[in-house]
């Protein structure tokens, strides 16, 4: 009955964004009882999603050496 | 070389101008006024030229040469002055010094005393680093409405660094603290020496086309502190345009608080250190930490009154729901109520009523006529009228015997018994015509003792 979002992809700035809408939509009331249900389970969903990414602890560095000799002669 | 100079009793004169022509001066006297002389003459000013035989003596005193390809003049810097000296002076150094120049009075000796040293061309690097600046301002490369926004969360951070400066560590430390999720992305290339702008131009620019590739969307410029001459590449104009010319946003974060480079005016944001840098371009996710936090509140907050009113809802539908049963009893209830009241109101009413007719019989009986005396006075009118009917009844009595009487003697019996008798035609008349007798008629006739019937019978006459 929840629609399985593209919350993989979804950038933070969609996921949040979408987030504070079912926030304030719920807080309206004005939702139908299945409907708050439905949209509170896709904001718990987004919620995780977003503490996720922030939580991933394991950060990747990557040092990119100039490739041979540079073309960089113009500015 | 040197002779001594006895004290001499006419060392009276001030200075120069006191000198009277053919009078005779000390030595002493001619040194100290001298060196009256150089001190008074130059201002403070700075000297330029090549350090040699330098000699640091243990009181922490400095002794040296200053040279030009024609000339030389002693140097001494005092041991307060030497401290100050941010870096180490060595053989051969081309430097400028801040000095007042004087003679040293025991030797005769001119010389200068320094109280600070700077590498050669640093003032001349300074002034061009005024004429490039007002130059690309002039040209609008630090104009404020052309600062780019961060992204407010990166999805991947660029660096444009040495991955051996102190400044790589602190925000990949920074980074791991605050935004562990991101990736980062490390464009090396030496930060000092000849090369370094052009090198540091070319990170730029590198950083920049591979953006799309590498994921990053934000660029951090960073360099630990250091002098003026160590952070020349970021004054450098090749910097300043390969940082407006990147695709990306630029946080330039150069540990050197107290002077402003030209990559710092040219960046879209400007950090006092690498860690600064770092955390400015991760200040989303802090935010967004603490945001999230909150959603979490509000959105279960929302829904757990979403239940509560809709539970509410149910409670008040469910007690206006109620079984026939329930109301026939109510009904019961309330017909028991109103019989009730409509017995009390009957009582109430009969109460009423009885009390006025009460009241009623109370204002009659007060009004009762006085029956007993009209009743003594009918009774004797109903005497005097039963006397005098009595009496009429008596005188009519004795007149109606004397009547019948009479009457008794004109009874047509009496004739009959005479030997009369009473003849009556059909119709029960009396026949008192032969004529109106024809034959054949049926006659009545009565007599005093019974009565025949008989036929007329034809009669010739």
């Amino acid at each position: 009955m929840v629609k399985t979002p593209a919350t993989k992809s979804a950038t933070f700035e969609s996921a949040v964004a979408e987030l504070e809408t079912i926030v304030q939509d719920m807080e309206n009331g004005q939702l139908p009882l299945d409907q708050a249900l439905s949209a509170y389970q896709r904001g718990t969903g987004l919620l995780r999603h977003c503490q996720g990414l922030l939580t991933k602890a394991e950060q990747t560095i990557r040092v990119l050496e100039a490739e041979a000799p540079p073309e960089d002669t113009q500015p | 070389m040197w002779i001594p100079v006895e004290s001499s009793p006419m060392n009276t004169p001030r200075n120069s101008a006191e000198v009277k022509p053919g009078e005779v001066v000390s030595v002493s006297w001619l040194n100290r006024a001298a060196r009256n002389v150089l001190e008074e003459s130059f201002p403070l000013m700075w000297i330029a030229g090549e350090v040699s035989t330098l000699t640091r003596a243990a009181s922490g005193h400095v002794y040296f040469t200053l040279k030009d390809e024609q000339a030389q003049v002693r140097c001494t810097m005092w041991r307060n002055r030497a401290q100050l000296l941010p870096f180490r002076l060595e053989h051969g150094m081309q430097v400028e010094v801040r000095a007042l120049v004087s003679l040293f009075e025991p030797r005769g000796d001119y010389q200068l005393n320094v109280e600070a040293v700077r590498h050669a061309g640093v003032g001349n690097l300074y002034e061009a680093f005024l004429r490039l600046k007002a130059r690309l301002e002039a040209e609008g490369l630090f104009e404020p409405a052309a600062k780019r926004a961060l992204p407010r969360f990166p999805r991947g951070i660029a660096v444009v660094s040495s991955a051996q400066a102190a400044a790589w560590r602190d925000v990949t430390a920074a980074l791991a603290r605050r935004a562990a999720h991101v990736p980062i992305t490390l464009y090396p290339t030496p930060v000092q020496g000849d090369g370094a702008p052009a090198q540091i131009a070319a990170a730029i620019r590198r950083a920049g086309r591979s953006a799309a590739r590498d994921g990053t969307d934000v660029l951090l410029l960073v360099r630990g502190g250091g002098s003026l001459e160590d952070l020349a590449a970021f004054n450098s104009e090749a910097v300043a345009r390969a940082i407006r010319a990147c695709p990306l946003p630029v946080v330039v974060g150069v540990g050197h608080e107290t002077d402003v480079s030209i990559a710092d005016f040219a960046a879209d944001l400007r950090a006092a250190t690498p860690t600064a840098a770092a955390e400015l371009a991760s200040a989303g996710f802090v935010e967004l930490h603490d945001k999230l936090a909150l959603l979490d509140a509000r959105l279960t907050r929302a829904m757990q009154r979403r239940v509560e009113t809709a539970a509410q809802r149910l409670d008040r539908v469910a007690a206006r729901l109620t079984h026939p049963r329930q109301r026939l009893v109510q009904a019961g209830l309330r017909l028991e109520t109103l019989t009730q009241a409509l017995h009390a109101r009957m009582a109430r009413q009969l109460a009423a009523g009885e009390a006025r007719v009460g009241a009623l019989g109370l204002r009659l009986a007060a009004r009762k006529p006085d029956l007993a005396q009209r009743r003594a006075r009918l009774d004797a009118l109903a005497q005097r009228l039963e006397r005098a009917g009595s009496n009429l009844l008596e005188r009519r009595r004795s007149r109606l015997d004397a009547l019948a009487q009479h009457l008794a003697h004109l009874d047509p019996r009496g004739v009959l018994a005479r030997g009369y008798s009473i003849t009556r035609n059909a119709a029960g008349e009396i026949v008192r015509d032969a004529g109106t007798l024809s034959p054949g008629d049926g006659i009545h006739v009565e007599l005093h003792q019974g009565s025949v019937d008989a036929t007329v019978n034809p009669h010739n006459d």
